[in-house]
């Protein structure tokens, strides 16, 4: 099955990171496709490189590990903006970009899920 | 075929971005040809009720962009009549003409979506 997946909550303050990245995780493992994952409001802020958590998981690392599997990972740029995450900011294998690709990951995917909100 | 997609509105219009968001939302998927339509429900009623005056919190009244929305073809809107009961609010108190759900009938429509974005 192609899975689209949203994620509107930033790392660490509520667990729909954490969530978002086992189901992405599980999902693979049983074969499904992921169609993309698109970080939405402080959704954005899971992929801030400059994220250095003192002694856990570094949750923007493991999106960066996504996006190197082939996982699209993919921040709105209106969110961004609003919050301060430029572009070079974004942590490697991840994109910020226009809300065109949730459009596309929308019209890709059987089913869409959404987490954080 | 265009995918057809139910926002749906859960929360307050102010107090957090959500309903903010899911009208940014509503006009990017409008925009690249995704058909959306838009449920109200819980306090997300509040975001279809007139007059609106957020200015002391610098904030745009969020229910007067509703109707503007008809502009990118996104003007079939349900509400929640649990959720008005419940606030002591009545359809014409609402910015945009809205079909009136139960939560026994509203199941079967929900299947007829592909997606469904809660906000």
């Amino acid at each position: 099955m192609k899975i689209g997946v949203m994620l509107l909550t930033g790392p660490y303050q509520h667990e729909a990171s954490d969530t978002a990245y086992n189901f992405i995780k599980a999902a693979i493992k049983k074969g499904h496709e992921i169609v993309g994952v698109f970080l939405y409001t402080d959704g954005v802020m899971n992929i801030n490189k400059n994220i250095v958590p003192p002694g856990e998981r570094n949750i923007a690392k493991r999106f960066s590990e996504l996006g190197a599997e082939g996982v699209k990972v993919y921040a709105c740029i209106a969110c961004s903006k609003f919050r301060g995450l430029k572009k070079d900011m974004a942590i490697e294998n991840t994109k910020v970009v226009g809300l065109g690709k949730l459009a596309d990951f929308i019209e890709e995917s059987d089913r869409f899920i959404t987490f954080g909100g | 075929m265009p995918k057809r997609v139910l926002v749906m509105v859960r929360k307050s219009p102010y107090g957090t971005v959500y309903p903010a968001e899911a009208l940014r939302a509503m006009m990017g998927l409008a925009a690249f040809e995704v058909k959306v339509e838009v449920l109200l429900i819980h306090d997300g009623v509040f975001l279809a009720v007139k007059d609106q005056n957020p200015e002391g919190i610098e904030m745009k009244a969020l229910g007067a962009v509703l109707p503007d929305l008809d502009e990118m073809d996104i003007n079939k809107f349900y509400v929640c009549g649990e959720s008005l009961k419940e606030r002591n609010i009545t359809v014409d108190q609402l910015t945009v003409e809205a079909e009136v759900c139960t939560p026994d009938n509203f199941e079967e429509k929900l299947t007829q979506f592909d997606h469904i974005l809660p906000f």
